[in-house]
């Protein structure tokens, strides 16, 4: 891994790059990302390339792995400056058309079951990639998802790892005042899952559990206990900012408060 | 004896009907003998299965959802996928998936849906299947056929096996007497199929109607009417031209239908051909069946049964005399 100082400033920079897209796009759903972008780019920097496949099922997050991927230069600046525009190849939830995406986008909770396909066809040909899947708690509201969470727990299907991004905020308000999310972490470990849990912003942690399952086999369960927003503290835990679009005030100080944060 | 005892136990002669088993027996071979020769062929199924615990075979039971997103990523990665279910269960749980995963991103899945007809059993209207093929319709990318009997769902399969698109086969658990004779018959799923050659007069429909049709064609025949009976497999793989050269000639074309909510053959035809004057279309009313799982009953209910459409027939033709 990269020394820390040198991927805080990464993960920075990223973050302000977010928030100038999502701002001159006039588009929101900025939190999503910034509640992962961390996440992702601590797997990208770990991780050997041809060692895992990452994809979300959240795609409200897709600017966090975007630019992640262009700090890796598997996607262009210039590309990125097209988001959410016409004819544009990248919006929140991605086209196969862009060269790294195999497949056209699905609603939130359909992630899960395509990444089995995908898990099932690696593990025939025996390829020995861990395959990531970031799922958002208030996702596994959907029954889809247990059905492919039995799937994979009743088969035994190996090398498949869910990160779910729990930031206990559902879209217009917090989980426990709409449908509590936490037994459902509990569920997920009764479906013989192995379970680690990752608190937010602790690199070495997740280090650790990136250790674990580079090692082992077994489905696992990531629970990736994040904050939404952190790092602007106007915006910081409060569901409005879901989809509420950043007015030019907001912005600046949003982008000065990121800029200022060590 | 009463009449529920009379369905209970004509259903239950269904059920133990040695043809259906015969038809497993026939698809799961086929399918089997593909597979062996084709090793990016996988087959998935939920609930209703004609093969399992093979390589490249995956049961999911009752979790369509989850079927429909494996089986996006394996055909994604140029495999040719087949999967079963029971057609109610999946066009209601997993359209979106359907719609989302497999036909936008124009994907090789062959769904065979069984029970794809009003109802396979006694559990009333959440077993009825008569909007699969709107549904399906609305769908880009997909095409749709409908065998009439076991050896064309078989010839139905292997063009789907051959051609890469989504397909969606509309089948049954167990089909009736073979229409078509297997050592001759040579389906292309490109043209409309004519089962009885006359003139005049033509019928166009589909399975499983087809069968009351037959029936009914033996009924005008004694009346000195001689139809042509067409067996419609699919309009969404036929150059719709072709109905200009085989239909201009007859005076009278019915179409008839066993599908709510839409007359599709009829609107199909008609708008391309623009022939609604000689077009006349027999169908299901836009009602919800909740009275009865007896497909038998629901027919002559809603006058789909042979002795109906015979009579529906005959009052068009003296009309138009």
């Amino acid at each position: 891994m990269k020394n820390q100082e040198k991927i805080n400033l990464e993960i920075k920079s990223i973050k302000l790059d977010i928030l100038k897209m999502c701002y001159f796009s006039w588009y929101g759903h900025i939190w999503s990302s910034f509640s992962i972008v961390d996440l992702i780019f601590l797997i990208y920097s770990s991780l050997n390339h041809s060692d895992f496949d990452l994809i979300l099922s959240k795609w409200h997050a897709a600017p966090a792995l975007y630019w992640v991927l262009k700090s890796f230069w598997y996607i262009q600046e210039s590309q990125l400056h097209s988001f959410c525009r016409n004819w544009s190849n990248l919006f929140l939830h991605t086209s196969k058309n862009v060269n790294w995406v195999f497949l056209s986008t699905w609603s939130l909770w359909m992630g899960i079951s395509v990444w089995i396909g995908y898990t099932i066809i690696n593990n025939q040909q025996n390829l020995n990639k861990k395959t990531f899947i970031i799922v958002w708690d208030w996702e596994l509201n959907e029954w889809s998802n247990w059905e492919s969470l039995m799937f994979i727990g009743s088969k035994n299907i190996q090398n498949i790892v869910i990160i779910v991004d729990f930031n206990k905020i559902q879209a217009s308000d917090y989980c426990d005042n709409i449908i509590k999310t936490k037994p459902l972490i509990q569920a997920i470990t009764d479906l013989w899952f192995h379970t680690i849990v990752v608190k937010w912003h602790e690199p070495s942690e997740f280090s650790k559990a990136l250790d674990q399952i580079i090692s082992n086999s077994y489905p696992t369960l990531i629970v990736y206990d994040s904050t939404k927003w952190y790092g602007v503290s106007f915006m910081e835990n409060n569901p409005e900012w879901h989809h509420k679009k950043i007015n030019e005030s907001e912005f600046y100080s949003a982008m000065q408060e990121l800029y200022d944060k060590e | 004896m009463s009449l529920n005892f009379i369905l209970l136990c004509k259903n239950y002669m269904i059920k133990n009907n040695p043809k259906q088993i015969f038809i497993k027996w026939a698809v799961s071979d086929f399918i089997k003998s593909k597979m062996d020769s084709n090793k990016n062929i996988y087959y998935l199924s939920s609930d209703w299965w004609f093969i399992n615990d093979i390589d490249h075979s995956i049961d999911t039971w009752i979790a369509e959802q989850n079927l429909i997103g494996i089986a996006a990523w394996i055909a994604l990665k140029w495999n040719k996928v087949i999967i079963s279910s029971i057609s109610s269960f999946m066009i209601q749980n997993a359209y979106m998936f359907i719609r989302n995963l497999i036909s936008y991103n124009n994907l090789d899945v062959i769904m065979i849906w069984v029970w794809s007809w009003i109802s396979y059993n006694a559990h009333w209207f959440t077993h009825h299947s008569l909007e699969d093929i709107w549904l399906i319709k609305l769908l880009p990318n997909f095409k749709i056929l409908m065998p009439a009997d076991w050896f064309e769902c078989i010839k139905a399969i292997e063009f789907a096996i051959e051609n890469k698109w989504p397909f969606y086969i509309r089948f049954s658990g167990f089909l009736q007497d073979e229409i078509f004779d297997c050592n001759c018959y040579k389906p292309t799923f490109t043209k409309p199929e004519i089962i009885i050659s006359w003139n005049t007069v033509a019928i166009l429909s589909y399975w499983p109607i087809l069968w009351e049709l037959i029936k009914t064609v033996k009924k005008l025949q004694n009346n000195w009417i001689y139809p042509t009976l067409i067996h419609i497999q699919s309009l969404f793989v036929y150059d719709l031209n072709i109905f200009k050269n085989e239909l201009s000639w007859y005076k009278y074309i019915f179409v008839v239908e066993e599908h709510i909510l839409d007359y599709w053959i009829y609107h199909e035809i008609s708008n391309h051909l623009g022939w609604n004057a000689k077009i006349f279309s027999i169908w299901y009313p836009k009602k919800f069946i909740d009275y009865s799982w007896d497909i038998n009953f629901i027919r002559e209910k809603n006058g789909m049964d042979c002795n109906n459409i015979y009579k529906k027939i005959l009052k068009s033709i003296w009309k138009k005399l």
